[in-house]
């Protein structure tokens, strides 16, 4: 069957890698735009842009290039504090985002080795408060995007296996909310980039199985934009292209797409990257195996963007047990 | 005579996910109109906008959430097969090289 390919199909190449380019900056970062100075998210992005359109090899070109692997390794490296923690840029500021950043990043140039590994697991497990769920810092407020953050960063540095997987699951699970969303902490309302960031860590931690599955599809599905195209944070919101991602991730990630035949490519839950990229790349990350609702340990692992056959069938389920509602 | 009642809608068959999805759900999945919406994220009306300019200092990531999500909906149909068992992983799964030593 054909590959279609919806990136040439929205994007100039050249003039991806132009804007990436445009955004390079002497330190080996990457800035949020033109006129700025470098920072770790946008770095990640970057890579993450050109990582996608296989762009890195080129971008590292002597002639031409814009790309020194080593160069933006140590930049990441100098935001390494001595607790093991990372800053975003010069600023100063602290934050678990910022940890996920930089190893991502690292092993997106190949150059985990340029950081303190396992210093920076140290931090990030720090950051880990009675409810088995991480914060910005430590004793900072359990929050979702955190978790991914943290997980991710555990599971790039081979530290997985330190997390309390049951205690998180039990707490990312306690995100769903009466309309099927997932929120980012107690108490407050669902929005579909939690689909995202609370159930890219249920998958890192294998308890995907602890939420209703249909509930949050059907949640996300009615976030859609039926005019204009676009997902919004919730029903009948403004859509914008940062809960689009996310919510299509969601989607991919549920096994929705590939269940109703729709053309999708499995998305890492660990790097936010397309899987075939991620196992181009060989990146490095650990996911903890699968358990079911009853807590038994499930055959296979489904949902993680490697098997697409098995997300079609179970995504087919899925449709099935929403009929039979 | 009688005006002849339209014909009831046909229930989708058992080959018809995107339909069944939509009867099951209320919805389906607009994957021409995000497209659509992906593209239009940077285009020259959009550049007008307040918002546009606003969200400059984030360029780098917006940009990237438009071209992994215009890859996510990519790739090849697939086709469902028959479902395997597959015997359990090991405790922690690894996957890629091994992990560079610790700094």
């Amino acid at each position: 069957m054909p590959q279609v390919n919806a990136v040439d199909e929205c994007f100039d190449r050249a003039e991806l890698i132009a804007f990436v380019r445009s955004c390079a900056r002497d330190d080996g970062g990457f800035a949020g735009s033109p006129e700025r100075s470098s920072q770790l998210l946008y770095t990640l992005s970057a890579l993450q842009v050109l990582a996608i359109v296989d762009a890195l090899d080129e971008a590292c070109d002597p002639e031409s290039g814009f790309l020194d692997r080593a160069r933006t390794a140590a930049f990441v490296a100098s935001l390494q504090q001595a607790d093991g923690s990372f800053c975003g840029d010069a600023a100063g500021e602290v934050d678990t985002r910022f940890s996920y950043c930089a190893l991502s990043a690292c092993a997106l140039v190949g150059r985990l080795d340029a950081v303190d590994v396992s210093a920076a697991c140290d931090f990030v497990l720090s950051c880990r408060n009675f409810d088995g769920s991480f914060g910005a810092v430590p004793g900072g407020e359990s929050h979702g995007g955190q978790v991914f953050c943290c997980l991710g960063a555990l599971s790039i540095g081979g530290r997985l296996g330190d997390v309390d997987a049951d205690l998180l699951g039990w707490w990312l699970s306690e995100r769903q909310c009466d309309s099927g969303g997932l929120n980012g902490r107690p108490e407050k309302q669902a929005d579909v980039c939690y689909s995202w960031w609370d159930l890219s860590g249920m998958l890192m931690l294998g308890r995907e199985a602890w939420i209703s599955r249909h509930a949050l599809t059907g949640f996300i599905l009615r976030c859609q934009d039926a005019d204009a195209g676009g997902i919004s944070d919730r029903p009948d919101d403004q859509a914008d292209i940062y809960h689009t991602f996310f919510g299509i991730a969601g989607l991919a990630m549920l096994g929705h797409l590939p269940a109703i035949g729709e053309r999708c490519n499995g998305i890492s839950p660990v790097y936010a990257l397309p899987q075939r990229v991620v196992d181009r790349l060989g990146l490095p990350s650990q996911l903890l195996p699968p358990i079911d609702a009853e807590g038994a340990v499930a055959p296979g692992g489904m949902l993680r963007g490697r098997d697409m056959e098995a997300l079609a069938r179970d995504g087919r389920r899925d449709v099935e047990m929403a009929e039979g509602e | 005579m009688a005006a002849a009642s339209p014909a009831p809608p046909r229930p989708p068959s058992d080959d018809d996910w995107p339909g069944r999805a939509k009867a099951a759900f209320g919805v389906g999945f607009w994957r021409d109109k995000h497209i659509s919406f992906i593209r239009s994220v940077d285009s020259e009306d959009n550049q007008k906008s307040v918002e546009y300019h606003a969200m400059q200092y984030l360029r780098m990531s917006a940009v990237y959430w438009a071209v992994a999500a215009a890859d996510l909906v990519s790739g090849t149909l697939v086709r469902p097969a028959a479902r395997a068992q597959r015997p359990p992983g090991p405790l922690v799964q690894t996957t890629g090289p091994p992990r560079c030593a610790a700094g």
